[in-house]
């Protein structure tokens, strides 16, 4: 068996006690290969996941959950890509 | 760090909801299992590295500070990692960049060669933090 990470979700469940997850259009800023993104992707109405690491953003895009609601980019946390006021729940996933 | 709340504030909403979640400064344990249950542990003084993490909340207290945010709520979790041999484990560890103290692998490797035959793992249990901020 190979190496397991969080196997009783421990930290999806932390995310979705602390905010109502549905119908929301999430940032998650440290997006990393989108381990974490797929945990609670099922109840926004977007999430987009950003990451300074292209092969891990290229990972993300190119895993088998990947549903049409999420998207990742290549972006930095100090200069986001983004218009004003264009998310209701931004998450820094060990990001700061 | 401060830019980065700072643009999380802008692409937020009124009223919007910031969720950090970082690892803290405190030690982590490690578990040989067998069965489900550990039958030895030892906790290391492994952190993050301690200049990211009182920069990080450095630019957390100026945020709030400044009421770009309001605290709502915080919760401790432990983010465990489960691995079959210890050099799985340090495979993993290697890539967070811990500093501090090693995890004794041999230790391990040892402990797991005495259960053998029980199917023992090792369980790694790194202390994180969850905060959820409202964009004033």
């Amino acid at each position: 068996m190979a190496t397991e990470l969080d196997p009783a979700r421990v930290m999806p469940r932390a995310i979705l006690d602390a905010a109502d997850l549905r119908n929301q259009r999430i940032l998650e800023v440290g997006a990393g290969d989108g381990r974490l993104t797929f945990q609670y992707a099922s109840q926004p109405r977007s999430v987009i996941g950003i990451d300074t690491t292209v092969a891990d953003v290229k990972a993300a895009a190119s895993r088998e959950e990947m549903r049409g609601h999420v998207h990742f980019l290549c972006a930095s946390a100090t200069a986001l890509p983004f218009s004003a006021e264009r998310f209701d729940i931004v998450m820094l996933a060990s990001s700061l | 760090m401060v830019d980065a709340l700072r643009e999380a504030r802008r692409v937020l909403v009124r009223r919007g909801v910031l969720i950090d979640i970082r690892p803290v400064l405190a030690p982590i344990v490690v578990d040989v299992m067998v069965g489900g249950q550990a039958i030895w542990m030892k906790e290391v003084a492994s952190y993050s590295a301690p200049d990211d993490v009182a920069a990080s909340e450095a630019a957390v207290r100026h945020a709030v500070s400044n009421q770009w945010f309001a605290l709502e709520k915080s919760v401790h979790f432990d983010f465990e990692i489960f691995s079959d041999t210890a050099e799985e484990l340090r495979a993993y560890v290697t890539t967070r960049k811990l500093c501090g103290e090693e995890i004794p692998y041999e230790d391990l490797e040892q402990r797991l060669r005495d259960v053998d035959g029980q199917s023992p793992r090792l369980r790694c249990r790194r202390p994180w933090m969850l905060s959820a901020y409202c964009k004033e």
